[in-house]
């Protein structure tokens, strides 16, 4: 009979296979956006807001332009594209034409605010004294290329509020409004021409799969249908849904190749090695048992399977494997001797000291504060922890007839050869051996170097950066990369911090540095730079007196003009443009995710510069003013990736100890010396043959490191532990090996950078600590533990 | 920019209309650079009376538009390709770079557009309709729907083998009317001039 032990671990494996069958299957919770693995990158909570909130202003909209030749073909193929959107439902809305804009109801909101809004330049020449009323009445009526934005000649004699308006960042869109649509006027494939705008609505998330799903066939199909009009059309696209379908896709492919390729590697090695099914089938239940429970507890834990996980996940199928290639090696060098219960407590001890190594490994990667790699360190604790569970109370009741075949015919040369390298190999030549592949290592180690790029995250292809950055340059719109997060107590105070930082960043855009800044305090002055401008314009204006009547009248204008002004001005004491207002108001449109609002306990703001300036001088400029900090989130990721990658080297160092002491809790400290050598050696390798390759250390690769203590340690253990049995136990420790390189050896391949380089060090790294475990029986000292 | 439109652009226009315009240009054509003087009259009904203004105006085709008022008030305007510059009576310059500024970018296209003949320019933003009386000619452009409409009625164009005369009608029922006269070759620019249009 089954012990309860047994039926009752039977019976959770089950559930949590058909629970996670389910997760995955139909729930879907798999996670696509590679921010979400992030940490919090910002120092404040206001610029971690800000970053969520300039995400989520471009996040789930998708942009195209289309561009032809001529404006008639453009529009044709942008009104089909646009058609074909709509039409395919996999967008809440599709804009193509745009309302017709008065500019005189554009700008109203403004109006009534007129006397405190004034560009810097008019400011300056109101300030130092070298207004001349007559002189700018004179030049505002005969300037003939003047357009009237600002009102009529009574509401704006002096074109203060045209400079004004004319200013707004509005001027560096580079959008006409072409008979109800928005176009830009630029070069297509090469050749002059024009593009249409055409913007869509997500109908959710982009980061969810079947909305990037339906909206990318959409698209597909709506291109297909407009080169089938006009095969030279353009279509440019922008948005983050593009890029998180395309992560998606490629992870996806990951996880199939990895998986299928680990699966199939797997059961050819098994049938290989065993020649029987019972095994095989026996691995793969482990091993399904190990991922059912992993993705359960993953979204138990986390609400949700990040799609790196997962690629991570299918490289675990070969490591899972490990506990019963252990078991399944003792069965079958038994014989018809096999008797389940004596076979259990022959590899107890050293799968358990194997699964609390992995333990510390991984273990030690739950303690980074990255979501990312906390949940892929979760999911392989639960995985291995229940393959081993499995390995213990399942595969003894199921495996309990002898081994039909004979192992011998590959266990008896393995034997020969351990026997061979234990008589001739002694402690002197294997530290010989050591200490050259040191040396050799050395030249390696020289030539690394760090590299903490945020895009080692993500592959984004090339095709889309470039449709991305065309679209930039041809718009001018800027999507906002890098920015200030202007933070203060009240809104006023915010408003007067961005003045000061704009009035640092002025002098950029006159050298050329900057292109140009957006800021809310460009179309709404502080309350102070308000009051100050309409004192500059009495003063200069002569609001109270009659000579500004006087200087009307010898120009021509009615002089009650002049009156009028004088009560408007009187009329509009004491109102003032606050944000609030403004960003209700029609100017509030593009530029809207500028302002935070209130964010707690303080309100905060966003400036975003466009230009080359450099990033460290724009972070100094904001750093001396209180309450604005610089936001390059790329940067602040590639930060957090050295620091976590330093702090891990530490504790990498930290392990290593742990380990050792765990190990000669059982072998003596020179005997766990022993066994932790060969695993030393495997990350030294890793590392020298990473410098030899050219490739750059990264954050991923010492996570690896940590794996390849974590798990190449346990090659020694079993080794030690099984020497009574030296040729089964080495056919094991290889096919153990060998699986779990199959599967880190195909997450090399990953599409995605920080998983490949994971995979590659892994691989070389467990490589070496597979070949150099012999070592430690070399150097085991004769008295330590059987 | 409107007027710089008006005084060298002759839109394109199919059939007859065509035939008109490639006269007009013809006409034009023989003259890419020259110096005229202008009287410029703007009525308004916010106005007592019409304001005048007289100066001095420079087209050098290659290159740009120098509009120079002398009076009642000091002014210049140099409309470029990459740049527009204005220059106020006591020599502070107000420049508007067409990489950084699109509004200026988009009056620096048409402009570049219109002094290379490319008369598909001004189709994308007026309605252009030509009209021949012997050797006088008038060109009305109006505006498509869009912004401009907003603020512009129309503007009437007339010449001979000179633009004589420029007439714009804001929405608003103001209006300005612009005749030139005493045209003449404008070479050779003054050094001034030349580094105004950035030629060499």
């Amino acid at each position: 009979m089954a012990r309860p032990a047994s039926i009752l671990w039977a019976g959770i494996s089950v559930a949590a296979a058909v629970a996670a069958a389910l997760l995955l299957g139909r729930y879907a919770p798999v996670q696509t956006d590679l921010l979400a693995l992030l940490p919090a990158t910002e120092r404040s909570a206001a610029a971690e807001r800000a970053v969520a909130a300039m995400r989520d202003a471009a996040g789930n909209r998708a942009v195209f332009l289309i561009g032809e030749e001529d404006a008639a073909s453009a529009r044709r193929a942008a009104g089909l594209f646009a058609a074909q959107l709509r039409g395919s439902g996999a967008f809440t809305s599709v804009q193509l034409e745009v309302p017709d804009v008065d500019p005189q109801r554009f700008t109203a909101a403004h109006r009534e605010f007129r006397f405190g809004l004034l560009t810097d330049a008019d400011r300056a020449v109101l300030a130092d004294g070298s207004f001349d009323i007559e002189q700018w009445l004179l030049r505002r009526l005969n300037d003939p290329f003047r357009t009237p934005l600002g009102g009529t000649l009574s509401q704006d004699p002096f074109g203060f509020f045209d400079n004004f308006i004319a200013s707004l960042p509005y001027r560096h869109l580079r959008f006409d409004l072409d008979d109800g649509l928005l176009v830009v006027r630029g070069e297509t494939k090469g050749a002059r021409g024009i593009h249409v705008l055409v913007s869509a609505e997500l109908a959710g998330s982009a980061y969810d799969d079947r909305i990037q799903r339906s909206s990318i066939a959409a698209v597909a199909a709506a291109e297909t249908a407009v080169h089938r009009l006009a095969p030279q059309a353009e279509v440019l696209r922008a948005g983050a849904v593009f890029f998180a379908e395309s992560a998606r896709s490629s992870a996806e492919r990951d996880v199939e190749l990895i998986g299928a390729g680990s699966l199939i590697g797997i059961v050819l090695l098994m049938l290989a090695v065993f020649r029987s099914v019972r095994p095989l089938a026996l691995g793969l239940l482990t091993v399904l048992t190990g991922l059912g429970a992993a993705v359960s507890v993953t979204v138990l834990a986390h609400g949700e399977v990040h799609v790196l996980t997962l690629v991570f996940g299918a490289s675990l199928i070969g490591e899972a494997i490990d506990y019963s290639i252990q078991y399944f090696s003792l069965y079958a060098g038994a014989g018809p001797q096999w008797e389940p219960k004596r076979g259990l407590a022959a590899v107890r001890a050293g799968l358990s000291l194997a699964l609390a190594t992995s333990a510390l490994g991984y273990g030690a990667l739950m303690l980074m504060p990255f979501p990312a790699v906390r949940q892929i360190a979760l999911f392989a604790l639960a995985g291995l922890l229940a393959a081993y569970l499995s390995v213990l109370l399942i595969l003894p009741e199921l495996l309990k007839r002898p081994y039909a075949g004979d192992i011998g015919r590959i266990s008896r040369p393995a034997s020969r050869l351990l026997e061979w390298w234990s008589a001739r190999v002694g402690p002197k030549p294997a530290a010989a051996v050591v200490l050259t592949l040191l040396v050799l290592c050395v030249p390696g180690w020289l030539q690394l170097r760090a590299d903490d790029d945020v895009r080692a995250l993500s592959s984004r292809p090339a095709a889309l950066l470039e449709q991305e950055a065309r679209i930039r340059s041809l718009t001018g719109v800027e999507l906002g990369a890098r920015f200030f997060v202007v933070e203060a107590a009240t809104a006023e105070a915010a408003l007067q911090a961005e003045e000061r930082l704009t009035a640092r960043l002025r002098p950029l855009v006159e050298t050329g540095e900057l292109a140009h800044y957006h800021a809310v305090s460009s179309f709404v002055p502080s309350a102070a730079r308000q009051e100050e401008n309409r004192q500059l314009l009495r003063k200069n204006l002569e609001l109270d007196g009659q000579r500004l009547a006087e200087k009307f009248r010898h120009i021509g204008l009615k002089s009650a003009a002049a009156g009028n002004l004088a009560a408007a001005y009187r009329e509009s004491e004491g109102r003032l443009l606050t944000p609030q207002v403004w960003v209700a108001s029609p100017t509030a449109a593009a530029f809207r995710h500028l302002w935070l609002g209130r964010t707690g306990e303080s309100f905060a703001s966003v400036v975003v510069p466009a230009g080359a300036a450099d990033n460290r001088a724009l972070e100094a400029l904001g750093a001396e003013i209180p309450g604005v900090t610089f936001v390059d989130q790329a940067a602040s990721v590639s930060r957090l990736f050295g620091q976590y990658r330093r702090n891990l080297s530490y504790g990498l160092g930290v392990a290593l100890l742990l380990v050792l002491g765990l190990l000669s809790w059982r072998y003596g400290l020179w005997g766990g010396a022993a066994v932790l050598l060969p695993a030393v050696l495997g990350m030294a390798a890793a590392l020298a043959l990473g410098g030899y390759a050219g490739s750059a250390a990264t954050l991923f690769n010492v996570m690896a490191l940590l794996l390849v203590l974590g798990v190449g340690v346990n090659y020694s253990i079993f080794l030690i532990e099984g020497r009574a049995r030296a040729g089964t136990t080495g056919i094991a420790v290889a096919l153990s090996a060998a699986t779990t390189m199959l599967s880190f050896g195909l997450l090399a391949f990953s599409g995605t950078p920080a998983l490949a380089g994971f995979g590659a060090t892994l691989l070389a790294g467990i490589a070496v600590t597979v070949l150099g475990a012999p070592l430690s029986l070399s150097l085991l000292p004769p008295g330590a533990r059987q | 920019m409107i007027v710089a439109a008006a005084l060298l652009a002759l839109g394109p226009r199919p059939a007859a209309a065509d035939e008109a315009l490639a006269r007009i240009r013809a006409l034009l054509d023989a003259q890419p650079r020259l110096r005229a003087e202008f009287d410029q009259t703007r009525r308004s009904a916010e106005l007592e009376r019409p304001v005048l203004a007289h100066g001095r105006m420079l087209v050098w085709r290659e290159a740009g538009v120098v509009w120079q008022i002398e009076q009642p008030v000091k002014m210049v305007v140099v409309l470029r390709e990459d740049v527009t510059v204005q220059i106020d009576a006591s020599g502070r310059r107000r420049t508007q770079r067409a990489d950084h500024d699109a509004a200026a970018a988009r009056m620096g296209r048409i402009l570049g557009a219109l002094l290379n003949g490319d008369t598909a320019a001004l189709e994308q933003w007026f309605d252009v309709a030509p009209r021949m009386e012997g050797q006088r000619w008038t060109i009305t452009l109006t505006p498509r729907r869009g912004a401009m409409a907003a603020f512009l009625k129309s503007m009437q164009v007339s010449g001979d083998q000179y633009v004589r005369s420029v007439a714009i009608d804001e929405a608003n029922g103001d209006s300005t009317q612009i005749s030139f006269r005493n045209h003449r070759d404008a070479a050779p620019l003054t050094s001034e001039e030349a580094s105004l249009l950035g030629v060499p």
